[in-house]
């Protein structure tokens, strides 16, 4: 373990990562509480997905217009600010389930950044690598923009914890108190969607849909309250994500399945010691052995 | 018989008629009655008789179809935010991680932009907590404790907002009868100080705490402050339609 910490320092990659898992953490802790306690963290995959649309719709437009804006970053963006909006308005609008607005988005976004990847002629090597991003390729650049992300995370959830919190629990009530309940969802959802877009980028959508959800589930086993939970949870994906760089440094292994594999370990162990299956089993052990 | 201990009106509806859209039969239609201060009047009726209904027109989360309702002699949008609520729990998320606290402090929640509770807000909400008999439970999540406990805590969440009214949506519903016992006791407590309009399912303990009873079924039936009326059962008005 030494060896491999005076390795992080010696190799500008490792200490990228490194400095990229603390910001990772960071949001999962804040946006990933967000989300699973609003029980949508199901954006996660459905923005991370659906963004192909802008990025496939942006590199057809950079082919044929020569016009060096359209990125397929760009269009990432460009793309989730668009469905941040229209999720937000349909859920404040209470007229369809959540689940269903972020299948349909999931889908419609998705097969159109395929027909638009289709129609782009040559063999598109810029998405993919957007798509799937890696902890281990983010450059300097990539973590500044992450650590301002943070930074301006850290500031919100910190100002507004007390209405995140109240909204999230009754926004009837919040909403009679005077509370601008839709803005406030609307802007909370345009904010889990660029953090999404940045974690794309950074770790791949794998790994982004697991750190949205696993570390936070796994702390709310714990019953405690949100702003423990926010803490803790960014303290399990930081421990983990560090032990997983290890492993995988060591194994010769790809980091990000790795990852997900010991937060799966740790959240499956501890919701069966948290649930009454292990009383279960020891109860039928002591009626068969009497 | 309690009177009406004086004659400030509290809750005005005039005509008050409202239909969720134009080709329904209206949920309400042209019902006019008067609640006076330190009143507590349970609002009794059949499911879809449109209860709830009256109560988010008088919290202003649904504008009146014709007629108005005044609550002191002002719309309700613009007073909204100083009535104590205690909406039904079955809105809520059983698993959210709240604590009894932070759900009391929401009474104390204001539209300024960079909110900031004070110790007053902290004082008014430990008050609150302490007049239903949840001190000791203020660190505790929602989730852990029981139903009745939780409808105390909602109760304390409306007392913290400091104001004259109380409008509960149906408070009993899912309690044993200990709980709900316990919980009437309290209402009658808080009377003493606040106007109570108690939405209810239960004809039988309600009518005889409350002051007046109002019968819903999509229009008034009946309107008494004599707590020894009791025609007015829910059966009798089914029947009717």
């Amino acid at each position: 373990m030494i060896e491999f910490i005076i390795y992080i320092f010696s190799y500008s990659f490792l200490l990228y990562a490194f400095l990229a898992l603390i910001g990772v953490s960071i949001i999962s802790s804040t946006i990933g509480t967000y989300v699973t306690i609003n029980r949508f963290s199901y954006i996660a995959g459905a923005i991370s997905h659906s963004i192909l649309f802008g990025m496939g719709l942006f590199n057809y437009l950079k082919y044929t217009t020569k016009i060096n804006y359209f990125t397929p970053l760009n269009g990432a963006f460009v793309s989730a600010i668009l469905f941040s909006f229209i999720i937000g308005f349909l859920y404040n609008s209470k007229k369809e389930r959540i689940d269903t607005i972020l299948s349909a988005i999931w889908s419609i976004g998705m097969s159109g950044g395929i027909l638009f990847i289709f129609l782009t002629p040559g063999y598109n090597q810029e998405l993919t690598r957007y798509l799937f991003g890696n902890i281990l390729l983010v450059s300097l650049n990539d973590i500044l923009i992450l650590f301002i992300f943070c930074l301006i995370l850290i500031l919100i959830f910190s100002f507004f914890y007390k209405k995140i919190i109240s909204i999230g629990f009754d926004n009837e009530f919040a909403y009679i108190m005077g509370q601008n309940v839709k803005n406030f969802n609307l802007f909370f959802i345009l904010l889990s969607s660029f953090a999404i877009v940045l974690l794309t980028q950074i770790v791949g959508i794998v790994l982004l849909i697991a750190l949205l959800t696993l570390p936070c589930a796994t702390i709310l086993k714990f019953n405690i309250s949100i702003k423990k939970t926010i803490i803790l949870s960014g303290l399990l994906t930081f421990i983990t994500g560090f032990l997983g760089l290890f492993i995988s440094f060591k194994l010769n292994l790809p980091v990000s399945p790795i990852i997900i594999s010991i937060l799966g370990i740790i959240y499956i162990l501890v919701f069966l010691l948290k649930s009454s299956l292990i009383n279960r089993i020891n109860i039928l052990f002591k009626k068969n052995f009497k | 018989m309690k009177k009406r201990l004086n004659s400030n009106i509290v809750i005005e509806a005039k005509d008050l008629t409202f239909s969720y859209d134009e080709f329904s039969k209206p949920a309400i239609e042209n019902i006019s009655f008067s609640i006076f201060e330190k009143e507590f009047v349970s609002i009794i009726g059949p499911n879809g008789g449109g209860k709830s209904t009256l109560v988010k027109l008088i919290l202003g989360l649904l504008k009146p179809t014709s007629g108005e309702i005044l609550i002191w002699g002002k719309e309700p949008e613009s007073v909204r935010n100083k009535i104590g609520y205690v909406p039904q729990h079955i809105n809520f998320d059983p698993l959210y991680p709240i604590s009894t606290l932070d759900v009391v402090m929401m009474g104390r929640l204001n539209n300024s932009f960079f909110h900031k509770f004070n110790k007053k807000d902290l004082e008014i909400a430990k008050n609150a907590i302490k007049f239903v008999g949840m001190e000791g439970y203020e660190k505790k999540l929602i989730s852990n404790l029981s139903g009745g406990q939780r409808q105390r805590v909602l109760i304390a969440r409306a007392l913290a907002v400091d104001s004259s009214i109380l409008i509960l949506d149906e408070p009993t519903a899912n309690l044993d009868k200990e709980a709900q016992a316990f919980l009437y006791e309290i209402l009658q407590k808080i009377n003493k100080e606040k106007t109570i309009l108690l939405v209810s399912h239960d004809t039988g303990v309600v009518p005889s705490i409350s002051s007046s009873v109002l019968c819903l079924n999509r229009t008034v039936f009946e309107y008494s402050n004599d707590i020894n009326f009791y025609n007015c059962k829910v059966e009798k008005l089914e029947k009717r339609i």
